[in-house]
Protein backbone atom coordinates (compact mmCIF):
# COMPACT_ATOMS: atom_id res chain seq x y z
CA UNK A 1 0.00 0.00 0.00
CA UNK A 2 1.69 3.43 -0.94
CA UNK A 3 0.63 6.58 0.40
CA UNK A 4 -0.81 8.16 -2.26
CA UNK A 5 -3.25 6.04 -3.74
CA UNK A 6 -4.69 4.61 -0.68
CA UNK A 7 -4.58 7.82 2.33
CA UNK A 8 -8.37 7.52 2.79
CA UNK A 9 -8.91 3.31 3.12
CA UNK A 10 -6.30 4.06 6.13
CA UNK A 11 -8.10 6.99 7.32
CA UNK A 12 -11.15 4.76 7.28
CA UNK A 13 -8.86 2.03 8.91
CA UNK A 14 -8.15 4.35 11.71
CA UNK A 15 -11.35 5.18 12.33
CA UNK A 16 -12.81 1.23 12.62
CA UNK A 17 -9.61 0.77 14.32
CA UNK A 18 -10.90 3.17 17.13
CA UNK A 19 -14.04 0.27 18.31
CA UNK A 20 -10.44 -2.54 18.53
CA UNK A 21 -12.34 -4.24 15.47
CA UNK A 22 -9.25 -3.82 13.33
CA UNK A 23 -7.61 -7.16 12.49
CA UNK A 24 -3.30 -8.06 13.28
CA UNK A 25 -3.01 -7.55 9.47
CA UNK A 26 -5.40 -4.51 9.04
CA UNK A 27 -2.95 -3.14 12.40
CA UNK A 28 -0.18 -3.64 10.74
CA UNK A 29 -1.05 -2.33 7.25
CA UNK A 30 -2.03 0.80 9.15
CA UNK A 31 1.31 1.18 10.88
CA UNK A 32 3.34 0.33 8.38
CA UNK A 33 1.36 3.10 6.50
CA UNK A 34 1.33 6.03 9.08
CA UNK A 35 5.37 4.76 9.53
CA UNK A 36 5.96 6.17 5.66
CA UNK A 37 2.99 8.60 5.28
CA UNK A 38 3.19 12.24 6.90
CA UNK A 39 -0.61 13.45 5.97
CA UNK A 40 -2.16 10.25 7.29
CA UNK A 41 0.16 10.57 10.86
CA UNK A 42 -1.50 14.26 11.00
CA UNK A 43 -5.05 13.14 10.43
CA UNK A 44 -3.98 10.60 13.09
CA UNK A 45 -2.71 13.14 14.73
CA UNK A 46 -5.93 15.34 14.48
CA UNK A 47 -8.17 12.76 15.00
CA UNK A 48 -6.71 12.40 18.68
CA UNK A 49 -6.97 16.02 19.68
CA UNK A 50 -10.82 16.18 18.37
CA UNK A 51 -11.39 13.60 20.59
CA UNK A 52 -9.13 14.60 23.41
CA UNK A 53 -10.68 17.90 22.98
CA UNK A 54 -14.36 16.42 23.16
CA UNK A 55 -13.71 14.11 25.92
CA UNK A 56 -12.47 16.63 28.21
CA UNK A 57 -15.05 19.37 26.92
CA UNK A 58 -17.36 20.49 29.61
CA UNK A 59 -20.83 20.20 28.77
CA UNK A 60 -24.26 22.19 30.04
CA UNK A 61 -25.81 20.40 33.02
CA UNK A 62 -29.46 19.21 33.16
CA UNK A 63 -31.75 22.83 34.45
CA UNK A 64 -33.60 22.17 36.98
CA UNK A 65 -36.60 23.57 36.07
CA UNK A 66 -36.31 21.12 32.55
CA UNK A 67 -35.74 18.02 34.74
CA UNK A 68 -38.77 19.03 36.70
CA UNK A 69 -40.76 19.63 34.05
CA UNK A 70 -40.17 16.26 31.78
CA UNK A 71 -40.44 14.54 35.17
CA UNK A 72 -43.69 15.96 35.40
CA UNK A 73 -45.39 15.29 32.09
CA UNK A 74 -43.26 11.47 31.69
CA UNK A 75 -45.42 10.95 34.99
CA UNK A 76 -48.56 12.21 33.98
CA UNK A 77 -48.28 10.78 30.55
CA UNK A 78 -47.27 7.66 31.69
CA UNK A 79 -50.15 7.37 33.78
CA UNK A 80 -52.71 8.11 31.04
CA UNK A 81 -51.02 5.28 29.07
CA UNK A 82 -50.96 2.89 31.35
CA UNK A 83 -54.97 3.65 32.50
CA UNK A 84 -55.62 3.10 28.66
CA UNK A 85 -53.90 0.03 28.22
CA UNK A 86 -56.38 -2.57 28.71
CA UNK A 87 -55.15 -6.40 30.16
CA UNK A 88 -54.99 -8.86 27.07
CA UNK A 89 -57.86 -11.08 29.40
CA UNK A 90 -60.06 -8.52 29.76
CA UNK A 91 -59.78 -8.59 25.83
CA UNK A 92 -60.26 -12.07 25.88
CA UNK A 93 -63.29 -11.93 27.71
CA UNK A 94 -64.98 -8.79 26.10
CA UNK A 95 -64.55 -10.62 22.78
CA UNK A 96 -65.96 -13.64 24.13
CA UNK A 97 -69.10 -11.80 25.92
CA UNK A 98 -69.57 -10.54 22.42
CA UNK A 99 -69.10 -13.48 20.64
CA UNK A 100 -72.27 -14.96 23.12
CA UNK A 101 -74.42 -11.82 22.79
CA UNK A 102 -74.25 -12.06 19.28
CA UNK A 103 -74.82 -15.63 19.10
CA UNK A 104 -77.92 -15.23 21.74
CA UNK A 105 -79.63 -11.92 19.77
CA UNK A 106 -79.09 -14.11 16.98
CA UNK A 107 -81.04 -17.19 17.83
CA UNK A 108 -84.06 -14.50 19.76
CA UNK A 109 -84.63 -12.61 16.02
CA UNK A 110 -84.58 -15.89 13.90
CA UNK A 111 -88.50 -15.56 13.87
CA UNK A 112 -88.23 -11.71 12.89
CA UNK A 113 -89.13 -10.94 9.42
CA UNK A 114 -89.98 -7.37 7.68
CA UNK A 115 -93.31 -7.74 8.20
CA UNK A 116 -93.22 -8.03 11.83
CA UNK A 117 -94.94 -5.91 14.55
CA UNK A 118 -94.17 -4.38 17.94
CA UNK A 119 -96.75 -6.86 19.20
CA UNK A 120 -96.08 -9.73 17.10
CA UNK A 121 -92.42 -10.04 19.21
CA UNK A 122 -92.08 -12.39 21.52
CA UNK A 123 -90.82 -11.72 25.14
CA UNK A 124 -87.33 -13.19 23.83
CA UNK A 125 -87.75 -10.61 20.98
CA UNK A 126 -88.14 -7.73 23.00
CA UNK A 127 -85.21 -8.56 25.12
CA UNK A 128 -82.99 -8.68 21.99
CA UNK A 129 -83.93 -5.51 20.90
CA UNK A 130 -83.50 -4.07 24.00
CA UNK A 131 -79.84 -5.75 24.55
CA UNK A 132 -79.36 -4.10 20.96
CA UNK A 133 -80.72 -0.43 22.01
CA UNK A 134 -78.66 -0.70 25.18
CA UNK A 135 -75.20 -1.74 23.26
CA UNK A 136 -75.61 1.17 20.62
CA UNK A 137 -76.32 3.79 23.60
CA UNK A 138 -72.95 2.61 25.42
CA UNK A 139 -70.91 2.71 22.44
CA UNK A 140 -72.00 6.03 21.38
CA UNK A 141 -71.67 7.87 25.22
CA UNK A 142 -68.66 5.73 26.03
CA UNK A 143 -66.35 8.09 24.55
CA UNK A 144 -67.67 11.04 25.82
CA UNK A 145 -67.67 9.64 29.41
CA UNK A 146 -64.26 8.58 29.44
CA UNK A 147 -63.22 12.18 28.30
CA UNK A 148 -65.12 13.83 30.48
CA UNK A 149 -63.79 11.09 33.58
CA UNK A 150 -60.24 12.03 32.04
CA UNK A 151 -60.62 15.48 32.56
CA UNK A 152 -61.84 15.66 35.69
CA UNK A 153 -58.84 12.72 36.62
CA UNK A 154 -56.00 15.20 35.19
CA UNK A 155 -57.74 18.54 36.86
CA UNK A 156 -57.72 16.68 40.11
CA UNK A 157 -53.78 15.81 39.86
CA UNK A 158 -52.76 19.00 38.41
CA UNK A 159 -54.17 20.54 41.44
CA UNK B 1 -37.60 -4.64 34.77
CA UNK B 2 -36.59 -1.14 35.07
CA UNK B 3 -39.49 1.26 36.12
CA UNK B 4 -39.77 4.56 33.92
CA UNK B 5 -38.46 6.91 36.41
CA UNK B 6 -35.46 4.23 36.99
CA UNK B 7 -34.97 4.87 33.53
CA UNK B 8 -35.26 8.61 33.05
CA UNK B 9 -32.54 8.96 36.21
CA UNK B 10 -30.16 6.87 34.36
CA UNK B 11 -29.85 8.50 31.26
CA UNK B 12 -31.43 11.93 31.62
CA UNK B 13 -27.74 13.78 31.81
CA UNK B 14 -26.57 11.64 28.34
CA UNK B 15 -29.71 12.85 26.90
CA UNK B 16 -29.67 16.25 27.39
CA UNK B 17 -26.19 16.24 26.30
CA UNK B 18 -26.99 14.48 23.25
CA UNK B 19 -30.78 16.91 22.60
CA UNK B 20 -27.69 19.48 23.18
CA UNK B 21 -25.31 18.80 20.90
CA UNK B 22 -27.29 18.12 17.76
CA UNK B 23 -29.21 21.36 18.25
CA UNK B 24 -28.17 25.04 17.20
CA UNK B 25 -29.57 26.12 20.47
CA UNK B 26 -31.11 25.83 24.24
CA UNK B 27 -34.28 26.39 23.39
CA UNK B 28 -34.38 23.43 20.43
CA UNK B 29 -32.19 20.99 22.85
CA UNK B 30 -35.31 21.38 25.44
CA UNK B 31 -37.47 20.53 23.31
CA UNK B 32 -36.01 17.83 21.93
CA UNK B 33 -35.06 16.24 25.06
CA UNK B 34 -39.24 16.55 26.37
CA UNK B 35 -39.91 14.85 23.19
CA UNK B 36 -37.74 12.09 23.54
CA UNK B 37 -38.72 11.29 27.13
CA UNK B 38 -42.40 11.89 25.82
CA UNK B 39 -42.21 9.72 22.71
CA UNK B 40 -40.44 7.01 25.25
CA UNK B 41 -42.99 6.69 27.98
CA UNK B 42 -45.68 6.45 25.30
CA UNK B 43 -44.25 3.68 23.84
CA UNK B 44 -43.22 2.43 27.42
CA UNK B 45 -45.17 3.84 29.92
CA UNK B 46 -44.34 0.90 32.53
CA UNK B 47 -40.71 0.64 31.67
CA UNK B 48 -38.55 -1.43 30.19
CA UNK B 49 -37.72 -5.23 30.80
CA UNK B 50 -34.34 -4.82 28.10
CA UNK B 51 -30.83 -4.46 29.55
CA UNK B 52 -29.13 -1.34 30.30
CA UNK B 53 -27.62 -0.75 26.91
CA UNK B 54 -30.14 -1.80 25.09
CA UNK B 55 -32.19 0.85 26.54
CA UNK B 56 -30.06 3.51 26.16
CA UNK B 57 -30.08 2.33 22.72
CA UNK B 58 -33.46 2.40 22.31
CA UNK B 59 -33.52 5.65 23.87
CA UNK B 60 -31.11 7.13 21.87
CA UNK B 61 -32.38 6.15 18.56
CA UNK B 62 -36.03 7.95 19.83
CA UNK B 63 -33.71 11.11 20.35
CA UNK B 64 -32.37 10.50 17.03
CA UNK B 65 -35.71 9.81 15.30
CA UNK B 66 -37.40 12.73 17.63
CA UNK B 67 -34.52 15.12 16.19
CA UNK B 68 -35.25 14.19 12.29
CA UNK B 69 -38.70 14.62 12.78
CA UNK B 70 -38.33 18.36 14.44
CA UNK B 71 -36.11 19.38 11.68
CA UNK B 72 -38.38 18.13 9.27
CA UNK B 73 -40.76 20.21 10.88
CA UNK B 74 -38.77 22.94 10.85
CA UNK B 75 -38.25 22.78 6.98
CA UNK B 76 -41.84 23.04 6.26
CA UNK B 77 -42.14 25.79 8.51
CA UNK B 78 -39.19 27.34 6.80
CA UNK B 79 -40.81 26.40 3.41
CA UNK B 80 -43.87 29.03 4.07
CA UNK B 81 -41.59 31.62 6.18
CA UNK B 82 -38.77 31.51 3.55
CA UNK B 83 -37.69 34.98 3.23
CA UNK B 84 -37.59 35.35 6.96
CA UNK B 85 -36.29 31.96 7.80
CA UNK B 86 -33.36 32.92 5.50
CA UNK B 87 -32.08 35.71 7.82
CA UNK B 88 -32.43 33.37 10.68
CA UNK B 89 -30.71 30.65 9.11
CA UNK B 90 -27.84 32.36 8.35
CA UNK B 91 -27.56 33.62 11.89
CA UNK B 92 -27.75 30.17 13.35
CA UNK B 93 -25.13 28.96 11.34
CA UNK B 94 -22.84 31.94 12.78
CA UNK B 95 -24.61 31.11 16.44
CA UNK B 96 -22.20 28.78 18.86
CA UNK B 97 -24.25 25.35 18.97
CA UNK B 98 -26.40 24.55 22.42
CA UNK B 99 -23.69 22.76 24.00
CA UNK B 100 -21.76 26.09 24.24
CA UNK B 101 -21.05 26.31 27.92
CA UNK B 102 -21.19 30.39 28.67
CA UNK B 103 -17.98 31.09 30.25
CA UNK B 104 -16.06 27.88 30.44
CA UNK B 105 -13.00 26.96 28.80
CA UNK B 106 -11.26 30.76 29.23
CA UNK B 107 -9.93 29.41 32.87
CA UNK B 108 -8.12 26.52 30.60
CA UNK B 109 -6.63 29.62 28.57
CA UNK B 110 -7.60 31.21 25.27
CA UNK B 111 -5.93 29.25 22.86
CA UNK B 112 -7.77 25.73 24.17
CA UNK B 113 -11.07 28.22 24.99
CA UNK B 114 -10.71 29.57 20.95
CA UNK B 115 -10.04 25.94 19.85
CA UNK B 116 -12.87 24.44 21.49
CA UNK B 117 -15.04 26.87 20.18
CA UNK B 118 -14.14 26.37 16.58
CA UNK B 119 -14.45 22.38 17.46
CA UNK B 120 -17.93 23.28 18.34
CA UNK B 121 -18.97 25.43 15.57
CA UNK B 122 -16.99 23.20 13.52
CA UNK B 123 -19.08 20.64 14.45
CA UNK B 124 -22.53 22.64 14.35
CA UNK B 125 -21.44 22.72 10.57
CA UNK B 126 -21.33 19.33 9.92
CA UNK B 127 -24.74 18.05 8.07
CA UNK B 128 -27.25 16.26 10.31
CA UNK B 129 -26.50 13.20 8.90
CA UNK B 130 -22.79 13.41 9.94
CA UNK B 131 -23.48 15.21 13.39
CA UNK B 132 -25.27 12.89 14.63
CA UNK B 133 -22.98 10.17 13.47
CA UNK B 134 -20.27 11.96 15.17
CA UNK B 135 -21.75 13.33 18.76
CA UNK B 136 -23.01 9.40 19.19
CA UNK B 137 -18.94 8.20 18.58
CA UNK B 138 -17.20 10.79 19.87
CA UNK B 139 -19.37 11.95 22.95
CA UNK B 140 -21.88 9.10 23.42
CA UNK B 141 -18.95 6.56 22.94
CA UNK B 142 -21.05 4.33 20.86
CA UNK B 143 -19.70 1.63 18.46
CA UNK B 144 -19.94 1.92 15.28
CA UNK B 145 -22.55 -1.49 14.64
CA UNK B 146 -24.23 0.11 17.83
CA UNK B 147 -24.71 3.88 15.93
CA UNK B 148 -26.24 1.62 12.96
CA UNK B 149 -28.81 0.56 15.51
CA UNK B 150 -29.70 3.04 17.05
CA UNK B 151 -29.70 5.56 13.60
CA UNK B 152 -31.37 2.51 11.11
CA UNK B 153 -28.47 3.11 8.93
CA UNK B 154 -25.76 0.45 7.69
CA UNK B 155 -22.79 0.21 9.55
CA UNK B 156 -20.76 0.68 6.16
CA UNK B 157 -22.70 4.00 6.35
CA UNK B 158 -21.68 4.87 9.72
CA UNK B 159 -18.28 4.87 8.99
CA UNK B 160 -18.55 6.75 5.62
CA UNK B 161 -20.33 9.43 8.01
CA UNK B 162 -17.87 9.68 10.70
CA UNK B 163 -15.38 9.85 8.12
CA UNK B 164 -16.67 12.39 5.98
CA UNK B 165 -17.07 14.55 9.32
CA UNK B 166 -13.79 13.83 10.78
CA UNK B 167 -12.01 15.06 7.34
CA UNK B 168 -14.79 17.97 7.10
CA UNK B 169 -13.45 18.45 10.71
CA UNK B 170 -10.36 19.08 10.26
CA UNK B 171 -10.78 21.56 7.41
CA UNK B 172 -12.87 23.25 9.36
CA UNK B 173 -10.24 23.33 12.31
CA UNK B 174 -7.44 24.24 10.00
CA UNK B 175 -8.95 27.79 9.54
CA UNK B 176 -8.26 27.99 13.64
CA UNK B 177 -4.46 27.35 13.19
CA UNK B 178 -1.51 29.67 10.80
CA UNK B 179 -1.13 26.75 9.00
CA UNK B 180 -3.10 26.37 5.78
CA UNK B 181 -2.71 22.41 5.99
CA UNK B 182 -5.11 20.51 8.58
CA UNK B 183 -2.86 18.80 11.04
CA UNK B 184 -0.30 21.13 12.51
CA UNK B 185 -3.61 23.26 13.35
CA UNK B 186 -5.03 21.20 15.90
CA UNK B 187 -1.65 20.69 17.41
CA UNK B 188 -1.71 24.43 18.62
CA UNK B 189 -4.62 23.63 20.31
CA UNK B 190 -3.25 21.43 22.26
CA UNK B 191 -0.86 23.48 24.47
Amino acid sequence: MTARTNCGDVERLLLEGEDGALSPDGRALVEGHLRGCARCRDFAADRDAIRSELAAAPWPALPDELDRRTRRLVRSVGTEERAAALPAWLLVAVAVITIVTGLGLAAALADVTPETTWSDLSLRGLSAVFVIARNALTLLLAPVILRACRARRSASGNA
Amino acid sequence: MASFDELYDTHKAHLYRFACALSRDARDAEDLYQETWLRAVKAAPGGLASPEGEARAWLFAIAANAHKDLLRKKRVRRLFLRERSRAMGDRAADADPGWDVPGSGRENGAARSDMRMCLRRAVARLSERERRVFVLKDVEGFRHEEIGRVLGIPEATVRTLLHRAVVKLRKEMAAFGPAAEPGPALEEGRT
